[in-house]
């Protein structure tokens, strides 16, 4: 919680420092980003590559445990598709790459910016910490009037890290692995759905 | 864009390598933090500037929210089905 909020500080203060012109537009178009980007998803990879409990739930899955991130996958893009076009908020595809983030806000508003513009990047940030921010809420709710993967599948990404704690304490420890193990097979893949729905 | 996938790739490989050295992976999750915070400044100083997006930071953010609800949305419903097919063991507290 507190690595969010300093995350959302972080791009509060880059509003203001745009917004009041202390940035120098010339560093902004200059593209350094992308070099960034590479060496923050390598970072990423190793993290993810090192974490041995990540690792050994992913080698020891099996179709049960599979099923859940799935129907989470084909949820998020579905549902996030659907109310795009059907709203007229953007294409099917780029409403496909916000679903695609997962709750993951952080690196899929990042990767969507690079890829596709600001404009939807701001609305990938937004709408994922809104996924993250509505699960540690209504997750309770959720448990007792949809069922007991709903704060799983609600939390998508953050099921393994920012919400597991509140996951935990409704679901019990037998679930909880499952919520790790769907929180890591959903983060493995926004870094491999969002470019490929972009390209 | 296909960069993108090979560096994260690349990034899981060496992690299975060099993952027992402690000091070194506490180093790389500090940096990792760091590129984070700065690559989310630089996108908030993009939009700071952006007068047509600043205009509309409202808009967007509803936006945000409806797409927000359509991923849960979906989750939910793709979820509930899995709920019967998973094993009974699965659920015990």
């Amino acid at each position: 919680m507190k690595g969010s909020l300093l995350l959302l500080a972080a791009f509060g203060a880059g509003i203001l420092a745009g917004w009041g012109k202390v940035f120098p537009s010339s560093l902004l178009q200059a593209g350094h980003e992308m070099y960034v980007l590479f060496a923050l998803l390598t970072c990423v990879g190793i993290g993810i590559g090192a974490d041995k409990r990540a690792v050994q739930s992913l080698l020891r899955i099996n179709i049960p445990g599979l099923l859940l991130p799935a129907a989470v996958v084909l949820g998020s893009l579905l549902g996030a598709g659907t109310v795009a076009v059907l709203f007229n908020i953007a294409h099917m595809r780029e409403g496909l790459a916000v679903g695609a983030g997962f709750g993951y806000y952080s690196l899929s508003s990042i990767l969507i910016t690079q890829m596709h513009g600001e404009e939807l990047g701001v609305i990938a940030l937004l709408s994922n910490v809104f996924r993250e921010v509505i699960t540690l809420s209504l997750a309770p709710v959720m448990y007792k009037y949809l069922g007991r993967l709903a704060p799983i599948a609600c939390g998508g990404a953050t099921s393994m890290d920012t919400t597991l704690p509140v996951i935990h304490r409704l679901v019990g420890t037998r679930l909880s692995l499952l919520a790790v193990v769907n929180g890591i097979v959903l983060s493995l893949l926004v870094p491999v759905l969002v470019p490929l729905l972009l390209a | 864009m296909a960069w993108i996938i090979v560096f994260f790739g690349a990034g899981i490989v060496l992690g299975t390598r060099i993952g027992h050295k402690k000091r070194l992976m506490h180093g790389i999750a500090q940096l990792s933090e760091f590129l984070v915070i700065i690559l989310l400044f630089v996108l908030g100083a993009a939009i700071g500037s952006n007068a047509e997006i600043m205009n509309n930071l409202w808009s967007l953010g509803w936006e945000g929210l409806m797409l927000a609800v359509g991923a849960i949305a979906g989750s939910l419903l793709g979820a509930k089905p899995v709920e019967r097919l998973l094993p009974g063991d699965t659920y015990e507290r």
